[in-house]
């Protein structure tokens, strides 16, 4: 086969290469139109291959019919003595030379053989032609429609999984459930502790900076407390749970697509969401609140901090203005928006885990797109919460 | 060994397979005699495994029915499909088995879900079908800690759990080395004896074609469809289709005439 891609160098390599290339190979000068090619010495992959110069330059003679190429020596070898003589048949068959390797070991002989039969199977490739621009909206659209019928029918597979739950009739084990409220509520305690304290904190820091100006460094304390009880632990909760549990979920899920066990629960009549979502939404659900009103906490803490360190208020004085800043409202409207964060963040890792492909890349992309959606979710959910909570005046 | 009664446990009417509209496989229809251990053959990649997942309701057909006894699968509703689903086991071809649980757990499942036993007996009965794929002892381990083998194996006593009629395996012995492939082998003709279950198996590892197999298809994956039909060494004899003979004779059937005398035991 004609190979052009790779052809090694043949111009001249320097002195000292070609005493290396001369070490290795020798090429006589034709005789009744035969070049004898000796190849000598070791030709493995650690050393660099001798130019071609000298078998190109034999055949540009002219009146070359055939290259024999002959064990001169022939040390260890490996794959690179394959390449070059490759190379040098491709170069042979450009002036219509013959190549005999016919007095090379057997092993090369050999290998040679395969790599040629194997390159007169080639692999159908079809080439698909680039569909026209309204095809391609076409294929869009309906790949789209079917991504939201898919949706559609995964939210009524857990709907009914939990009508089947609230009937007392839904297939899961318990101690999946509190694995996984072990997982996503307290393992997520340092994590959530961490991100909320300095949300607090800089959200104090940023008020402080800007009220005192107007002498009203006080409010610090309300800005940080309603920010953190109403939107901000929910939100930076919900955002840090779709990083690590919802991501968690649909990794576990996805592998255990690629491994079959879920067509194995669908074989014994096991619906995936009440075995395997049910427990995963349910323990977020329920967590996601407990963790938004303790990053709510944590969070006043980090407001605290600044108004005690930087403005000078004395803890009392601080509590005291958050408190009268705060009514239950807020909470209730904070500790709702963290549930709903959880099921979003729950289902969006479950549905990419479920409909994840059947190879590792597939669940790398269904973990990502886990994520994403999470965080989509909780930012569209909480412009809802708040435009809900603004028609009905609270 | 019990023969074939011919009265079918599944017949395939007209099935036509295939993803996002695409066919993989055409218009298959066949039956499954009860007793017997039908193997679906066939290079890679030509709808083997397609054919299994239309047949265990795990991919909608684009055409056809799938009927056991005289259910259409597909036409049930979801509540039939499930009734029916509980008349087999699937053995998957990586063992499939659910990696937080451990062995016993695994098998116990279905038991679980599906009987009104007791814990303790749910226990011993899964304690039991691991005993009989050779699995004794090896109870609380989780997939991750045993072989391949083994896992095949605990898939198995898995797909017997429920005591089906009917069994599927997908590729048992792919990956597995000749002694436990044979092991296999073994067990899926042990367990027809013993309890009865008929076996569909897809597979291309010849060895286990001819020595388990006594009825079955042959698929083709260039022309989408079935073109041979018949117990293996049958096929081996009497089939005069070059690709059939080629796959029974591992490739080294090139002509006209009778296949290799080595290959025709």
């Amino acid at each position: 086969m004609h190979r052009t891609d790779r052809k090694r160098t043949v111009g001249a390599p320097g002195a000292s290469g070609e005493a290396l290339d001369a070490e290795r190979l020798r090429c006589g000068p034709p005789e009744n139109g035969e070049v004898r090619v000796e190849l000598r010495g070791p030709w493995t992959l650690d050393r660099p291959l001798p130019s071609l110069g000298p078998v190109e330059a034999a055949l540009a003679r002219g009146g070359v019919e055939r290259l024999r190429v002959t064990d001169g020596g022939l040390g260890e070898w490996d794959s690179s003595v394959l390449v070059y003589i490759e190379d040098i048949e491709a170069m042979a068959a450009e002036r219509g030379a013959l190549v005999d390797t016919g007095a090379l070991p057997r092993g090369i002989r050999t290998l040679l053989e395969l790599a040629r039969s194997a390159r007169g199977r080639p692999i159908e490739r079809v080439e698909q032609p680039r569909p026209p621009l309204l095809v391609r909206v076409g294929d869009r659209a309906v790949w789209a429609w079917r991504g939201a019928v898919d949706g559609l029918e995964f939210g009524g597979e857990v709907a009914a999984a939990v009508w089947r739950f609230v009937r007392g009739r839904a297939r899961y084990r318990r101690s999946d459930l509190l694995l996984a409220i072990q997982q996503c509520g307290a393992g997520a305690l340092p994590i959530v502790s961490l991100l909320n304290f300095l949300v607090g904190l800089i959200l104090g820091f940023v008020a402080a900076t800007q009220l005192r100006e107007w002498g009203a460094e006080i409010f610090v304390a309300n800005l940080v407390g309603i920010g953190m009880v109403r939107a901000l632990a929910a939100v930076v909760t919900g955002v840090t749970m779709a990083g690590r549990t919802g991501a968690s979920f649909a990794a576990q899920l996805g592998t255990m697509q690629v491994n079959e066990e879920i067509d194995a629960l669908r074989t014994f009549g096991i619906p995936p969401a009440e075995f395997l979502v049910l427990p995963r939404m349910m323990a977020l659900g329920l967590m996601m609140p407990l963790l938004a009103l303790y990053a709510v906490v944590v969070g006043l803490l980090g407001g605290a901090v600044v108004g005690i360190s930087l403005l000078h208020f004395t803890l009392a004085e601080y509590a005291h203005q958050t408190y009268r800043a705060l009514d239950l409202t807020d909470l209730g409207v904070g500790i709702f928006s963290a549930a709903v964060f959880g099921v979003l963040v729950a289902l969006a890792g479950c549905y990419k885990g479920l409909r994840c492909g059947r190879s590792a890349a597939a669940v790398g992309e269904a973990t990502t797109s886990a994520v994403v959606i999470g965080i989509v979710s909780i930012v569209v959910a909480m412009a809802f919460i708040t435009w809900g909570c603004n028609i009905l005046g609270i | 060994m019990s023969a074939a009664t011919g009265v079918p446990v599944v017949t395939v009417e007209g099935l036509t397979l295939g993803y996002g509209g695409a066919p993989v496989q055409r218009d298959l229809s066949f039956s499954v005699p009860r007793g017997s251990v039908f193997v679906v053959m066939g290079g890679s990649g030509c709808g083997k495994s397609t054919l299994l997942r239309g047949m265990v309701g795990l991919l909608p057909p684009l055409a056809g029915r799938v009927l056991y006894g005289e259910t259409s699968f597909w036409d049930a509703g979801p509540d039939g499909r499930e009734a029916l689903s509980r008349a087999f086991g699937v053995l998957f071809q990586g063992g499939a088995l659910w990696s937080s649980l451990t062995l016993a757990e695994n098998v116990a499942l279905p038991m679980r879900e599906y009987t009104a036993l007791s814990p303790g007996e749910v226990q011993d009965l899964a304690a039991y079908k691991l005993a009989l794929v050779g699995l004794a002892g090896a109870e609380d381990r989780y997939p991750a800690e045993v072989s391949g083998g083994m896992r095949k194996r605990a898939g198995l006593a898995r797909a017997i759990a429920l005591d089906p009629r009917l069994v599927y395996l997908d590729e048992p012995s792919a990956g597995l080395d000749p002694v436990t492939a044979r092991h296999i082998d073994d067990l899926v003709l042990g367990l027809r004896e013993a309890l009865d279950i008929t076996f569909v198996v897809v597979t291309h590892e010849l060895a286990s074609i001819l020595a388990i197999g006594n009825d079955g298809i042959f698929l083709d994956g260039g022309t989408g469809t079935a073109i041979a039909s018949g117990s293996p060494k049958e096929l081996l004899e009497s089939s005069r289709d070059p690709r059939v003979l080629r796959f029974l004779t591992r490739g080294e059937w090139r002509g006209e005439g009778s296949p290799p005398k080595e290959e025709r035991s």
